[in-house]
């Protein structure tokens, strides 16, 4: 009887507390769904104000009377601040947000709550909030500071061109990973890259990776340096350094391709044959011609489309169509010479 | 006028027409000739000329290093020329300062007399008259109605009444309502008098002293007033002038009293009008708003009435019509007159004119105030671009005339669907949209919708209403490029501006072959988007 008395009670208590809990839920949903919609209010009256403010059509600034408004109008300058481009825009956007909204970020970046921080962060990435610099350098110091942040910090410091990053990259808190790496050398400006590249040795694998891809991809004329790094023991760097040159079109002399297109690993052998095909020099025609027996198919059918680009290349296919001992490389130029036509 | 003067003067005219051909002439061979004259007019006995000519030679004196051109020289011999032209009158025939008093006038003086001329002009230069002188009577004739004058005087000498020019010039003038002609001079027989006369001067004078003149002049040209007063007929055009318009409205406001039909008001205005008078010459301006009142009287009807009100601007004021009849009625004509060609002056014009258009619907309302509102409308038809016709804007828009169907399906409005799903972009094109509108005096319909789905199954898709479509690339359950796909296999006639946050080359290459008119990339170059916009907005019209 008394067992049954105690197991009714707890039940009861349970029950009692699970109807606090939903209480409490429902409570706490009402007036976050209240909140949200005094937001939204907020944001349909003054969005066009700030859209007229942003363009230089209005001059007359409007001020967040209360912390609500204030994100009311953030997450609009936020928003505003990816559909538009321009330099007056971008300036406005930045005066705005350093004007009134430093403390609210500064709170924020020392938050205990992780994605707290991490809004903060994205948020003075998209406005542009240089002024920022020191409570971020603070935070990438702090212990509390997590792999993310960091990544993060890193790519906002490359943006803003902060110079310490340098140093930063070279010896990160947390490993990198390439893409990290990608993201932040994306965003450094010429000067901060040359800082990379002379301290080029420093980097750990992944950042050396990255940074020899970022050649290719924005561009750089960096013909030394990367004829250089084919000189590496390391097949991972001859490889992308011949990526990069290939998509530059840096131009090669014959006996250093060859050694390339003869590499016992077919990765290289595929990257030097595009970058022969993006040479456009006929004495590479015999050497390509070679590879069109390649043992890898990617080669084979990199070297036909890089044979059909040189001059002279077209000819040279419809020989080996016929004449070719391989019967890959015959089957490899008949491809082509059939998607030509 | 005495022999020996006349010969005198004849010398001094042939002096001066050597030295507007010549180069400038300096104050020594200046002197020289005052010299010269003065001493011929002593040995002729006219002593006030031979000390005129002296005094001039005594000034002269001064300024030796100066360079005189031909009208500077002759300016400077209006003292001179007085004493010739007022020879044997009173040393005072300047003009007693209580008679100077008139009106404002236009004078033309025409005729190769620039001595007598010159005279003239210096003699009244303290009259309210603007002075023209042109040389040739062919060139008078034919810019006299351009120039306007209110008097023409005439110089004819001996020998010249049988100029065919003169016969012509008189003539064009009777052609005017009344445009008083003076004929000046020299010989003093009736023949040439009468002549005169018969050719239709309204005065011969043998040449007068000014004040004589300008008393004459002024008679003529105040008795000009009051019969252009009278007059209802513009002179150039031949079409009423605006001082009819108040009849007119007397009439059509009793029409409408009596039997509440209303009139239509159109003030039409001649497109870059400037622009041919500028590079054709201000005959081709003639023979253009000749042209355009003859067509106008031509293409109306009997009750309809075509006033020049000034400049190039003309009212066409049809009665008994409807709002939008009179807009079949201006659209019809802005076509048959955009196809006529006007010669002028050997070249082919054709030329288009843009009208506001107010229905006059209520009798309480002055003349003033159909004018002022169909003023506005031509105002937003020219910032519109021209060659367009306006509706002016009345304060109780929406009345029973204009149910909102027929509002929808005015071609003058445009239509701007905005498909996104993004709320914001939404807002910020139709605000820019709506700057476009306003900057360009136009109204427009602005839809909004926030995917794809939803614009296909609306009632504005269903119209088939040519309009411009700014649609997302990317949005939820529909995806831009299909939708893009759907209008363009239903050959709707849209104009469509695609946005898109993707960047590739082929992406965009592959969105334009699909059929959109413009591509535009996110985040938005302000100026660049607007600048698209407008170009699609103006393809609208075409």
């Amino acid at each position: 009887m008394m067992a049954l008395l105690v197991v009714f009670t707890a039940a009861i208590a349970l029950f009692a507390v699970l109807i606090v809990l939903f209480l409490y839920l429902v409570v706490r949903k009402w007036r976050e769904n209240r909140r949200q919609a005094r937001l939204r209010v907020y944001k349909e009256r003054h969005r066009l104000w700030l859209l007229r403010y942003l363009l230089g059509e209005e001059e007359q600034m409007l001020l967040p009377a209360s912390p609500l408004e204030r994100e009311a109008m953030m997450e609009l300058l936020d928003h505003f601040a990816s559909l538009l481009n321009g330099e007056q825009v971008q300036e406005r956007i930045r005066t705005l947000a350093e004007m009134h909204f430093q403390g609210w970020l500064h709170r924020r970046l020392s938050s205990r709550h992780w994605s707290e921080r991490m809004n903060a962060l994205f948020l003075i990435e998209d406005l542009q909030v240089k002024a920022m610099l020191p409570e971020m350098e603070r935070l990438y110091r702090s212990n509390r500071v997590t792999k993310g942040e960091a990544a993060k910090l890193l790519a906002i410091f490359a943006q803003f061109d902060y110079s310490p990053v340098i140093a930063y990259v070279l010896e990160p808190k947390y490993k990198l990973t390439e893409f990290s790496y990608r993201v932040i050398f994306g965003h450094m400006s010429e000067r901060l890259l040359r800082q990379v590249e002379q301290r080029f040795d420093e980097l750990p694998r992944a950042g050396k990776c990255a940074f020899i891809d970022m050649i290719g991809i924005r561009r750089r004329g960096e013909r030394s340096f990367l004829l250089e790094l084919l000189a590496s023991d390391e097949l991972e760097l001859r490889v992308r350094a011949l990526k990069a040159m290939a998509e530059i079109g840096v131009s090669i002399e014959a006996t250093k391709l060859d050694r390339h297109l003869r590499s016992p690993h077919w990765q290289e052998r595929l990257m030097a044959v595009r970058l022969a095909g993006k040479c456009r020099e006929e004495w590479l025609l015999p050497l390509l011609y070679e590879r069109l027996a390649d043992r890898s198919f990617a080669v084979r059918s990199e070297a036909a489309a890089s044979i059909v680009r040189l001059p002279g290349g077209r000819a040279m296919l419809h020989k080996a169509a016929c004449t070719a001992e391989d019967r890959y490389a015959r089957d490899m130029a008949k491809q082509w010479i059939g998607e030509e036509g | 006028m005495d022999r020996s003067v006349a010969s005198l003067l004849d010398r001094i005219h042939e002096q001066y027409e050597r030295w507007r051909t010549g180069p400038p002439l300096d104050g020594v061979e200046l002197a020289r000739f005052f010299n010269a004259v003065g001493r011929t007019a002593a040995v002729i006995g006219l002593s006030d000329i031979a000390a005129e000519a002296e005094r001039l030679i005594h000034r002269l004196n001064g300024q030796t290093e100066r360079q005189w051109t031909a009208e500077e020289a002759l300016m400077e011999m209006v003292p001179l020329l007085r004493c010739f032209y007022e020879a044997g009158e009173a040393a005072s025939a300047t003009i007693p300062s209580s008679h100077r008093q008139g009106p404002k006038a236009a004078i033309l003086l025409c005729g190769n007399d620039p001595l007598f001329f010159a005279y003239v002009r210096g003699a009244l230069q303290t009259v309210p008259w603007r002075f023209t002188t042109i040389p040739s009577l062919e060139q008078a004739a034919a810019s006299m109605f351009r120039l306007s004058p209110d008097c023409i005087i005439v110089s004819v000498k001996e020998g010249e009444w049988e100029n065919p020019d003169l016969t012509v010039l008189l003539e064009r003038a009777g052609q005017r309502p009344y445009l008083p002609v003076v004929i000046v001079r020299r010989d003093e027989g009736k023949e040439g008098r009468l002549k005169g006369y018969e050719l239709g001067a309204d005065d011969v004078i043998t040449t007068p002293a000014a004040d004589e003149l300008f008393v004459r002049v002024r008679r003529l040209i105040e008795k000009k007033r009051k019969i252009d007063d009278l007059v209802l007929i513009d002179e150039l055009t031949g079409v009423y002038n605006r001082k009819y318009l108040p009849r007119v409205y007397a009439r059509l406001r009793s029409d409408l009293e009596r039997y509440g039909a209303p009139s239509c008001l159109a003030l039409l205005d001649l497109d870059h009008f400037k622009q041919v008078n500028d590079r054709f010459g201000h005959l081709a301006g003639d023979a253009v708003l000749q042209k355009l009142a003859a067509f106008l009287r031509q293409h109306t009807r009997g009750v309809d009435t075509v006033v020049r009100f000034g400049g190039e601007e003309f009212v066409v004021w049809l009665a008994k019509t409807s709002k939008s009849e009179a807009r079949a009625v201006l659209e019809r004509l802005q076509r048959q007159f955009a196809a006529e060609k006007i010669e002028a002056d050997g070249a082919l014009l054709s030329c288009t004119f843009s009208a506001g258009l107010v229905e006059c619907d209520e009798p309480d309302r002055p003349l003033d105030y159909w004018l002022r509102l169909a003023d506005k409308a031509l105002y937003a038809a020219k910032r519109g671009g021209g060659n367009r016709i306006e509706e002016a804007a009345r304060e109780k828009s929406g009345s029973s005339d204009e149910a909102p169907s027929q509002a929808s399906t005015d071609r003058r409005r445009w239509a701007i669907a905005i498909v996104d799903d993004d709320e914001l972009v939404r807002m910020m094109i139709a605000d820019l949209v709506r700057k476009l509108v306003n900057e360009q005096g136009r109204k427009a319909d602005i839809y909004e919708f926030g995917d794809g789905l939803s614009f296909l199954e609306s009632p504005f898709y269903q119209s088939g209403r040519q309009s411009v479509v700014i649609l997302d690339r990317v949005m939820p359950k529909m995806d831009g490029l299909e939708v893009l796909n759907r209008l363009r296999q239903e050959r709707k006639p849209y104009k469509v501006m695609l946005l898109t946050s993707r960047q590739d080359e082929r992406d965009i290459a592959h969105a334009l072959n699909r059929g959109a008119d413009e591509y535009v990339t996110k985040p938005f170059k302000w100026f660049e988007l607007e600048a698209r916009l407008r170009r699609l907005l103006k393809e609208l019209d075409e």
